[in-house]
């Protein structure tokens, strides 16, 4: 399925997503009572982590050639990567779901693009909420550690980040097909979260195989631990010109396998 | 002459099946082996389909009605043959042919489950772009014929299966789609749901000149509203035409009922045909169709007969009869 | 016993079936573990000594813990809720057996499984990051083993706990949510709990977590005098025994409950 990227469809696309928010929104307020006990447990796990960093701070001076307060930017990343992916790909989770009761067969037939429902038809507003009280936080631990940055790799940080997203597209898009293949999401969609949990560290810590899975199969590194090197003004474990490879790359990859993937379940008996 | 909507020929769609031993050895085996085999789920059928009709699929369950639906909706691709839908060729999935065209499948909700149906609605006027004025007329349209003004602000959850079931029919209808396929869309509704829902889509096809095509296990709905019925077997059209055709082509028998004078008994009338009942008097009585008025004569001349009639069988019982034979011939 | 034999058979054949779940769950548990370790072996590749800990004593404690976690907390009672609120539980209320036997049943065949994979995995951790294993005295050990049984004791009732609210709501993810969370940090996989400030341990002693597989480690690596053995072993009781009369007081109410609005 080729984009048709006109100016009114922008704009159509645009409208949809708003009322995918709105609802979604309307949601959590209908389920306030899980959606606090939701927040109260992403506020105590991000209050953990840090708390966990910060005794790592007080008692050891190095990790793996990193210093106490670089190791803490990386964790920042991490928690800033993780939300914003939950925010935008949270359907993405309800997937298998769709396809097993048929649902996904209205997408199917509407004159949007079913790819677009299917990443980004339920935003997490519990992590948009989230993501506010997170990023002040985390700005203010910034300030307060002892590290130089200049403007110049803020801005590649920036772009780098950019490119993290087209990972992490890349990789919901793949977690959609397994869905359509298999009808089940839950399994895999975990298993990333886990080795996205990993890049919390840099991912040079993990040894061989699993740091090479971690920088080229399911590139975590490239979406965490790159951008984060480049900020700190440290050599890049792999070249900024790797990781955007890796980035679009697998971006164009994985749409391409969306659209072969449906061309099976087109195929198939329902 | 009234242009053609639909247009299927020598369409064909296998699908291969996995088919797992039972057991646990079988499912262990299926880890590492599978045994598929093919099915032929809609077998070279071609038919076509004038604007404003409404056309009954009839079959059995697996007969090939969804699988077809599915391909004109552009959910599946065929294995082989044609098929023109507006113009258009369904899998191709271009928004221009989405527009103007629906699919409902009973037991299946597209609704936002939490919220009320009102934003569902809201969110298919954004998916279709309708602009603002055509679906306030739509809504405020569809609505009133339906009945459901009062319950669209209410959590999807709450609403009764029939209620729900309106919603859904609302949210596929609100972009007024030249076509539509509806896929049981009575389905575990009761009777006066079904008939709501009847009366319904005979409105709609005749104030929007909508094309239908509709399956239904109950043959009640394709009596009511179809003029013209496919049957399909196995994958295999048998029957295309005219509802009443069906009983002229197929049906063997005619019935007989009358009521008799004092003094017969039941094994008197054995020899006339198939007694099906016989009570307080009142005999029903299941005879050849050729037959038919030949048998009644001879029972008028030799019994006290107080009144008598003669009629067709029940459409459903000549389908039950046309998939039974079928069934029996294969079998031997 | 012998139909209880049958069921034990059937669960066993129905995790089968849903043989991606036990791998994809398996493999979550092996990826955290290997996390804690790594990042536990980069930081003492630099540091002799870190919170008290020497590096031996460190990794053979993060190795221990994520073995006998993944016994302990590993349940097949995690979608008891939904199996509740959508009404598949009245089909085992029927029948002629005790439910809670059913689940501990079940449960079993679930922990075996586990077990199963978790041997494979500790043999490849154990390879890995060689820990260095020294058994404690048989009294000790004796008292290890009625402690880890006390564990999976609570662990029971705590998903059933958990389960118990699918006899009122369908929205249990939120609670199971937070309870995952506080267990993942207060079970002590990531770090032992005794390198937290003072403060947040008294806290964190006041709950059940620390019982789930931590205080049976400290026991195990002989970090517990024998006032502490008593102390703990006392706690513990109780709170077994009030998770266990909760358990059955909520569960009485909730089928109450359901049975009475006929779900």
């Amino acid at each position: 399925m080729k984009p048709r990227a006109n100016d009114m469809r922008l704009i159509t696309y645009f409208k949809v997503w708003k009322i995918f928010g709105f609802n979604a929104l309307q949601e959590t307020l209908v389920n306030r009572g899980s959606n606090i006990l939701f927040m109260i447990g992403k506020t105590l796990r991000f209050s953990f982590a840090l708390l966990f960093l910060f005794l790592i701070r007080s008692s050891v001076n190095s990790f793996a050639g990193y210093n106490s307060d670089q190791i803490v930017v990386f964790f920042l990343t991490y928690q800033f990567i993780d939300l914003v992916s939950q925010i935008f790909y949270r359907g993405v989770y309800l997937f298998s779901n769709m396809v097993r009761t048929g649902e996904f067969d209205f997408l199917l037939i509407k004159p949007i693009n079913p790819l677009f429902r299917a990443l980004t038809g339920k935003p997490d507003i519990n992590d948009a909420i989230f993501l506010i009280p997170s990023l002040l936080v985390s700005i203010y631990i910034f300030s307060r550690l002892n590290i130089a940055i200049s403007l110049e790799s803020f801005i590649w940080y920036l772009l780098l980040l950019i490119n993290s997203f087209l990972i992490v597209t890349a990789i919901h898009i793949l977690v959609l097909i397994v869905g359509i293949l298999t009808t089940e999401v839950d399994g895999i969609i975990w298993i990333y979260r886990d080795l996205n949990y990993m890049g919390r560290f840099p991912a040079t810590i993990y040894m061989e195989p699993l740091r090479f899975v971690l920088f080229f199969i399911i590139p975590i590194g490239m979406m965490i631990t790159i951008p984060t090197e480049v900020l700190l003004g440290l050599k890049p474990s792999y070249s900024i010109l790797i990781a955007s490879l890796i980035g679009l790359g697998s971006f164009f990859i994985s749409l391409k396998l969306w659209d072969l993937s449906l061309k099976k379940y087109s195929s198939a008996s329902s | 002459m009234k242009k053609t909507v639909i247009k299927i020929e020598n369409l064909k769609k296998y699908f291969k099946v996995y088919k797992k031993e039972p057991g646990l050895i079988g499912s262990i085996k299926s880890l590492w082996k599978r045994k598929y085999e093919t099915v032929k789920a809609v077998d070279d059928i071609s038919f076509e389909i004038t604007q404003g009709e409404i056309v009954g699929f009839i079959g059995q369950n697996g007969a090939g009605k969804t699988t077809t639906l599915k391909m004109l909706s552009g959910l599946l691709y065929p294995t082989a043959g044609k098929i023109d839908v507006l113009g258009f060729r369904p899998w191709d999935r271009k928004p221009a042919f989405q527009k103007q065209f629906s699919l409902v499948m009973g037991q299946k909700n597209q609704l936002w489950w939490d919220l009320p149906a009102i934003e569902s609605f809201y969110l298919n006027k954004a998916i279709y772009e309708i602009p603002d004025k055509e679906f306030d007329i739509t809504l405020e349209k569809l609505a009133t014929i339906l009945d459901v003004k009062d319950i669209l602000q209410i959590q999807v959850r709450k609403l009764s299966l029939g209620q729900r079931m309106k919603c859904e029919i609302i949210a596929a209808l609100l972009h007024s789609p030249k076509v539509l396929f509806l896929d049981e869309p009575t389905i575990g509704l009761d009777v006066v749901m079904q008939k709501i829902l009847r009366d319904f889509i005979k409105i709609y096809n005749k104030e929007f000149g909508a094309t239908i095509i509709l399956t239904s296990h109950y043959m009640g709905d394709v009596k009511e509203l179809c003029e013209r019925v496919i049957i399909i077997d196995k994958g295999s059209k048998i029957f295309d035409g005219k509802l009443d055709d069906i009983i002229n082509k197929y049906a063997r028998n005619k019935i007989l009922s009358f009521t008799l004078g004092n003094g017969t008994s039941e094994n008197d009338l054995k020899e006339y045909g198939e007694i099906k009942s016989f009570e307080n008097q009142r005999a029903t009585l299941i005879v050849p169709r050729i037959q038919a008025t030949q048998i009644a004569s001879k029972i008028l001349n030799k019994f006290k007969i107080i009144d008598l009639n003669i009629e067709e069988a029940s459409i459903e019982a000549v389908i039950r009869e046309i998939f039974g034979d079928k069934n029996n011939k294969q079998e031997k | 016993m012998t139909k209880y034999l049958t069921l034990l058979k059937l669960s066993w054949q129905n995790g089968l079936v849903y043989r991606l779940s036990l791998f994809t769950w398996r493999l979550r548990q092996f990826l955290s573990s290997l996390m804690s370790l790594t990042v536990w072996t980069v930081i003492f590749t630099s540091n002799n000594n870190a919170f008290g800990y020497s590096q031996d004593n460190m990794i053979t404690y993060i190795f221990l813990i994520a073995f006998l976690q993944s016994i302990i907390i590993a349940s097949s009672l995690n979608g008891l809720a939904q199996r509740i609120y959508s009404g598949e539980i009245s089909n085992h209320l029927l029948k002629p057996f005790n439910i809670f036997a059913f689940f501990a049943i079940e449960e079993i065949a679930d922990k075996v499984k586990n077990t199963f994979f978790l041997i494979f995995e500790t043999f490849i951790l154990f390879l890995l990051f060689k820990p260095l294993i020294s058994f404690p005295d048989f009294k000790i050990f004796s008292i290890f083993l009625i402690w880890c049984f006390g564990g999976l004791i609570m662990n029971f009732f705590i998903s059933l706990l958990f389960g118990s609210l699918g006899f009122w709501s369908p929205q249990v993810w939120g609670p199971k949510f937070l309870f995952f969370m506080i267990l993942e940090f207060t079970a002590g996989k990531l770090f032992p709990l005794d390198i937290l400030p003072k403060i947040l341990q008294k806290i964190i002693y006041i709950t059940p977590f620390p019982y789930l597989s931590f205080l049976q480690i400290q026991l195990f690596l002989g970090r517990l005098n024998s006032n502490d053995i008593l102390h703990h072993s006392l706690i513990f009781i109780t709170w077994i025994i009030f998770l266990g009369l909760s358990t059955k007081y909520i569960w009485d109410k909730g089928l109450r409950s359901y049975e009475a609005t006929g779900q």
